[in-house]
């Protein structure tokens, strides 16, 4: 056979085409309803994951989020933005609509200062300096 | 006729994840809220509150988007 480019990789194309193979006969089972035969063993299933791999899942997100929590504030503080560790945060956690979007105070979105006009006009007070 | 033992385990386990996976994951959230709730304070030296979830409409939508996305 003459050693062409895809002498090296036949091999592991053809080992993924099996997984691939293998993985979507096994999805098929499951979206044709013919596994619900067999309920009674997924439901042992069931038991076995809680059992023995929900603290490890949970484990291994507790992990994630505080590494990245502690890697983001240590860069950025590095950086001189110690106030941006939240969009380090902001990978790793689901929201909706922006993957960036932080509730940073317990109140209502906005905090603490004054409502309307007075919010508006927040760059009228003497503590605030003009801005735009 | 019949299936296959790899295949029989590999969906039904695939099944039960897919049961226990959203009840995994609402505990995890609501042990993240109640902590909060129970006086946890603030996550920073700011004092500001970071919510795991800012809205409780996150909960279901961040459900639907793991299995659809």
């Amino acid at each position: 056979m003459p050693i062409g480019w895809l002498s090296v990789p036949r091999d592991w194309i053809a080992t993924f085409g099996v997984i691939a193979k293998f993985a979507a006969r096994v999805v098929a089972e499951v979206f044709t309803g013919k596994v619900f035969r067999f309920f009674g063993e997924a439901l042992r299933q069931c038991g076995v994951l809680i059992l023995g791999s929900t603290m490890v899942i949970w484990g291994l997100a507790f992990i994630l989020g505080l590494q990245c929590g502690i890697e983001g504030a240590y860069f950025n503080r590095s950086v001189g933005a110690p106030a941006y560790a939240g969009v380090f945060i902001g990978m790793v956690r689901p929201t909706r609509d922006h993957a960036l979007r932080v509730r940073l105070h317990d109140e209502r979105q906005g905090g603490h200062g004054p409502r309307g006009r007075a919010r508006l006009d927040a760059d009228h007070r003497r503590d605030r300096r003009p801005r735009g | 006729m019949g299936i296959s033992s790899m295949t029989f385990l590999c969906a039904t386990r695939l099944l039960a994840a897919w049961l226990v996976l959203p009840f995994m994951y609402v505990a995890a959230v609501g042990a993240g809220f109640l902590r909060q709730l129970s006086g946890g304070g603030p996550a920073d030296r700011r004092g500001l509150v970071r919510w795991v979830l800012p809205d409780l409409l996150d909960v279901p939508e961040t459900l639907l988007t793991s299995y659809t996305a």
